[in-house]
């Protein structure tokens, strides 16, 4: 116990010497810890949200816009389609289930969402209060948003177009809120949901006469065999794309994991670094601290102490820069989420201690210790009397 | 209590040095003088354990010290032995009393803080207890040293020109604190000097 408030003691009297290592190893750490839970949550977290769903048809344009669209509500919709088209899709033998999806306005930033009431099963919503929507102009919304807004059954509220804060206003059209879902960590918690003629009926006399058009349509398929014959029968029969959520995450998971793998190596390296910054502080120091570890032997002091007090000193420059990444992470993780929110919507769990938090917290005491190897050898093999000649 | 029988010790490159017998009963004092250059250093060193003697014997309290592994001599030296050094030390980041805390546990023996500030208040540093031993003054700091070699209650006090870095007043003041302390526990007293100041104040004095 003496021995580790000693270790403390010159820490802090040469704080300076060991700030560098310090920062260098939390900037690793911390690095590290963003890139990999960002890694292992979003995965998780975007495969959950497919809710079974086999494919997405919707305008032409980047199939991965389509599905983060569509499935995520995130990045801008590809555009519209004709409703004569959607029903042709739905109504495809090897369709099991399909339902649209019309999106493009926004209520202050969060997205409304014509739809059936199917969507919020297949999300496996439920309601807290109220009732689902009945007829035009009435809206159910996700809890999320209902607690962010302070909003209740009863309420109106008015949607503007385009999908962020700040677009037309649609002021002679409000709607009627008349539910309010249970949270249940899907898209749903954010979204305002209403039937398809609803959004239709927004834009009346705004847009003049206004198409039967839909923005996606998600599908179900029957066999597998949906994966062959149905993109072929969209681009075909149809004026849409298909885009095949699980393909195209896929994809996405690659790219993103061969940039997630780059910078944790980049960060490997910053930590490495680190460990040779720790090294070349204790050994630059020793020429000082040795004077001070023959002092102590006089007193009785054994060089099983003196070894250990070195290590002792590199174990907390360890846990200190350790922890100072986990704090770096937090900081980390809410710039990256709010950077990507538009492209990934996943709530990351900032806060976890797990296996890996503590895999990497003893990586890190590995090369701290590792770097304190010869310093502590130093430190055993002091000649007292020379140094006292010289102190 | 102390005893050195033929004692020899060289330097790599260096002639060999070869000691008197040295014979120091408890509770009793020895001057040894010598100019510089003559070994004084080295003698305490060896009598101390920092260097093995490679020829002759060192005996303390009864044990053949000089024969000791260097494991069992830093016990020894901690229970048994204080030293006082020509320049006086510290270690960083320390107050006064927080140096005795350390000395005592290094030695492995249970501390007492009221001990601990006794013996500092002997010694005049009561104003300085909880000041930065790296802002104390150099006749402070040698005094804060002999608190230190003392606290253990050692049986033999080595001391190695205890008084080369201080003024007249400093240095009487110094010894005073030093025979009355050994007086005090009943601690044998060496003192290896070249300051021919220090010649009035010691009976057994021994020439190198
Ligand atoms: N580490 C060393 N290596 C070689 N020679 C040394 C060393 N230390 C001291 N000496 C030499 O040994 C002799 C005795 O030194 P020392 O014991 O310090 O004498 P004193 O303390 O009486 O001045 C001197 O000539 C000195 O130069
Ligand atoms: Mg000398």
């Amino acid at each position: 116990m003496k021995l580790i408030r000693l270790a403390i003691k010159q820490l802090r009297s040469r704080w300076l010497n060991s700030f560098l290592s310090i920062i260098l190893l939390a900037f690793g750490v911390g690095i590290i810890l963003l890139m990999t839970r960002f890694n292992e949550q979003y995965k998780a977290q975007m495969t959950n949200n497919l809710n079974g769903v086999d494919m997405v048809a919707g305008a032409k344009g980047s199939p991965l816009q389509l599905i983060l669209s569509a499935l995520f509500h995130a990045d801008l919709p590809t555009g519209n389609v004709s409703l004569e088209d959607a029903r042709k899709l739905i109504k495809h033998p090897f369709v099991k289930e399909g339902l649209t999806l019309s999106y493009g306005d926004n209520y202050e930033g969060f997205r409304i969402v014509g739809t059936e009431h199917a969507y919020i099963e297949w999300l496996k919503g439920n309601l807290k209060e109220g009732q689902l929507w009945n007829g035009k102009m009435e809206a159910v919304v996700g809890a999320e948003l209902a607690s962010i807004k302070n909003l209740n059954v009863g309420d109106e509220i008015v949607s503007a177009h385009g999908l962020v804060a700040g677009g037309d206003v649609h002021n002679e059209n409000p709607y009627r809120i008349t539910g309010i879902l249970e949270a249940n960590g899907s898209v749903l918690d954010r979204l305002i949901l209403t039937a398809t003629e609803s959004i239709w009926a927004a834009h009346e006399g705004h847009d003049h006469a206004v198409e039967e058009e839909v923005t996606a349509v998600l599908v179900r398929f029957r066999s597998p065999v949906g994966f062959i014959q149905l993109p072929q029968f969209v681009s075909k029969q149809t004026n849409m794309q298909a885009a095949l959520p699980k393909i195209e995450l896929a994809q996405l998971y690659e790219s993103l994991g061969v940039g997630i793998q780059t910078i944790n190596g980049i960060a490997w390296l910053i930590m490495l670094v680190s460990g040779l910054s720790v090294f070349v502080s204790l050994y630059l120091s020793f020429k000082e601290r040795k004077k001070e570890l023959a002092f102590m032997r006089v007193f009785g002091a054994s060089r099983t102490q003196m070894t250990v007090l070195v290590l002792l000193q590199s174990v907390f420059i360890a846990i200190i820069g350790f922890l100072l990444g986990m704090i770096f992470a937090v900081i980390g993780s809410n710039i990256l989420t709010k950077l990507i929110s538009e492209r990934f919507p996943v709530h990351l769990n900032w806060f976890s201690f797990g296996r890996m938090e503590l895999g990497i917290f003893f990586a890190v005491l590995l090369i701290a210790l590792f770097a304190a190897i010869l310093p502590a050898i130093q430190a055993f093999r002091v000649n007292i009397s020379n140094t006292l000649r010289n102190a | 209590m102390l005893s050195t029988k033929g004692l020899e010790f060289s330097y790599t490159n260096g002639d060999a040095m070869v000691f008197p017998d040295i014979h120091l009963e408890s509770k009793s004092n020895l001057l040894v003088l010598g100019p510089s250059g003559c070994g004084k250093t080295t003698l305490l060193h060896l009598i101390c354990g920092f260097l093995n003697p490679q020829k002759g014997s060192i005996h303390i309290n009864n044990e053949n010290f000089g024969a000791l592994s260097v494991s069992k001599k830093d016990a020894f030296r901690g229970k048994h032995i204080g030293v006082v050094f020509q320049q006086a030390k510290h270690f960083s980041g320390m107050n006064c009393l927080e140096h005795l805390e350390y000395a005592s546990y290094f030695s492995g023996r249970k501390n007492k803080s009221d001990e601990n500030r006794q013996l500092l208040n002997q010694l005049g540093l009561e104003a300085s207890l909880k000041q930065q031993a790296s802002s104390l003054s150099q006749g402070q700091l040698q005094r804060l040293n002999i608190a230190m070699a003392l606290i253990n209650k050692p049986l033999l006090i080595l001391a190695d020109e205890p008084t080369a870095a201080l003024d007249d007043t400093n240095c009487e003041r110094v010894i005073e604190l030093l025979k009355e302390q050994a007086q005090a526990t009943e601690a044998a007293l060496l003192i290896i000097t070249h300051d021919q100041r220090l010649k009035s104040q010691f009976q057994n004095q021994l020439s190198l």
